[in-house]
């Protein structure tokens, strides 16, 4: 194995490290996620300069030695440093966020160039955005299918063949994943109900492009409804309770 | 590592290499060192280690390290109790007061917004710092968190509380490269920074 690794990358988290160290997270395209090393990052006058902040994209040089458990920071050039998500906090708090997803909900060193570029662009369009809060929702959906765990908002997930009826409330079960008719919904205990205004806004933000999801107009009932199914699917498939969501909900209030 | 079937040095390696800055052959030399060294100077370290520890403890007022509370800084007569300088860490006090180029109070909030640690404004001493600032005669609040993204992020949730309350709120001057910490800068950077601190 060489000892020399190139790669693009963004940094989802910094650590102190001994005295004048950082110990990074960084979500890479050719190896996954991994820890790094850089060393004399902290120093006022690092060579590192900004390319190891947050949400930075930047190319780096990592040195692993065979035997190492660690890769050390060699070399670090800036792409995008994406500081339009620095200077507002609704920004900063949903960039958080969707780091959170990254580093919590993905599995070290396992490499997917889809979702590098899916995170990628997620981070541009929320620095542009004039609707932060939609971009985030449609961003976790759109998480959860990449992750194969996709909302099925169409027939019944459960039997597959009825469907919603338009214009009244249905419910959204985690545990077959996506909606359920109304002779499913009988059976089925644990559910959220949701109104058809919210059903519409979830498939919209699933599926369309964030561009067009910035447009959309939330009130707050399917907003909360919304984060209630998302949060029901997070529960149910990863069991662990983000806890960037709890810091956002107090610096956004 | 049969040269060090020693259970009571190894410990000591150990618990040395625990502190920021020290590597494993830091540790050992250092080890050595007090193993050599007179019993009576170990005894002298060991001590003042214990009567630190036991003796400094938190300003109620404004979170620095002290022996006495209120700390000198907060019942000083000499300073500018108009002014009040907010840091992350008690550290940066003592970073920014050997500049001389500030003389009015300090306030420590003990961190940074960091939302992946599950650090949150309720998470730090950012209430206190209100009350403070309602309370006591303050004109100005200068931000010194790190100049870090964690850092900038809180100086701007900061400055969203505290300019409703009718005080002028600035920001350490550029010329702090982003990424560095506070406690790194040298006294002239950090003299610049304050002098030419920029409005929030
Ligand atoms: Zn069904
Ligand atoms: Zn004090």
């Amino acid at each position: 194995m060489q000892p020399y690794h190139k790669t693009q990358g963004i940094v989802l988290k910094t650590r102190k490290y001994s005295e004048s160290s950082k110990l990074l997270t960084i979500y890479t395209r050719e190896l996954g996620r991994i820890n790094a090393l850089a060393k004399g990052a902290r120093k006022i006058k690092s060579r590192f300069g900004s390319s190891l902040e947050v949400f930075t994209e930047s190319k780096f040089l990592f040195y692993k030695q065979p035997s190492a458990g660690l890769y050390v920071v060699s070399q670090a050039q800036i792409l995008f440093p994406h500081e339009g998500l620095y200077f507002a906090n609704d920004k900063f708090a949903s960039a958080s966020v969707m780091a959170d997803f990254l580093y919590t909900h993905t599995v070290q060193a396992e490499r997917h160039e889809e979702l590098y570029r899916f995170f990628r662009d997620s981070l541009k369009e929320l620095e542009l955005t004039g609707a932060p809060q939609n971009v985030l929702l449609s961003f976790m959906l759109k998480f959860l299918t990449v992750a194969g765990y996709g909302l099925q908002l169409k027939a019944c997930s459960s039997c597959g063949k009825g469907g919603t009826e338009p214009g009244r409330d249905c419910r959204i079960s985690a545990k077959h994943g996506g909606v359920l008719c109304e002779a499913c919904s009988r059976k089925e205990g644990d559910s959220v109900v949701i109104g058809p205004a919210a059903l519409k806004a979830l498939s919209f933000l699933q599926e369309k492009g964030y561009k067009l999801t910035g447009n959309l107009k939330l009130d707050d009932t399917s907003s909360g409804e919304i984060k209630k199914v998302i949060g029901n699917f997070l529960q149910y498939y990863y069991d662990y309770e983000l806890k960037s969501m709890r810091v956002m909900e107090e610096i956004i209030k | 590592m049969e040269s060090y079937n020693n259970a009571s040095l190894i410990k000591l390696i150990n618990e040395l290499e625990k502190m920021p800055g020290i590597g494993p052959k830091t540790a050992q030399r250092l080890a050595f060192y007090l193993l050599k060294s007179e019993k009576a100077d170990v005894e002298k370290l060991a001590g003042s280690i214990l009567e630190a520890k036991e003796k400094i403890k938190y300003c109620s007022v404004c979170f620095n390290m002290t022996e006495i509370d209120p700390c000198a800084i907060c019942t000083s007569l000499r300073r500018d109790r108009s002014l009040i300088c907010v840091v992350e860490e008690p550290m940066d006090i003592v970073a920014l007061d050997n500049t001389g180029a500030f003389k009015g109070l300090f306030h420590v909030i003990m961190g940074s917004i960091s939302p992946l640690d599950g650090i949150g404004p309720e998470d730090l001493k950012i209430r206190e710092l209100l009350i403070r600032i309602g309370k006591e005669n303050i004109k100005e609040v200068i931000i010194a968190t790190n100049p870090d993204v964690a850092g900038e992020a809180t100086a701007i949730y900061l400055s969203k509380l505290i300019k409703p309350l009718g005080v002028k709120v600035s920001r350490l001057a550029q010329g702090m490269p982003m990424g560095g910490s506070l406690e790194y800068a040298d006294e002239v950077t950090l003299a610049r920074a304050i002098e030419g601190r920029r409005e929030l």
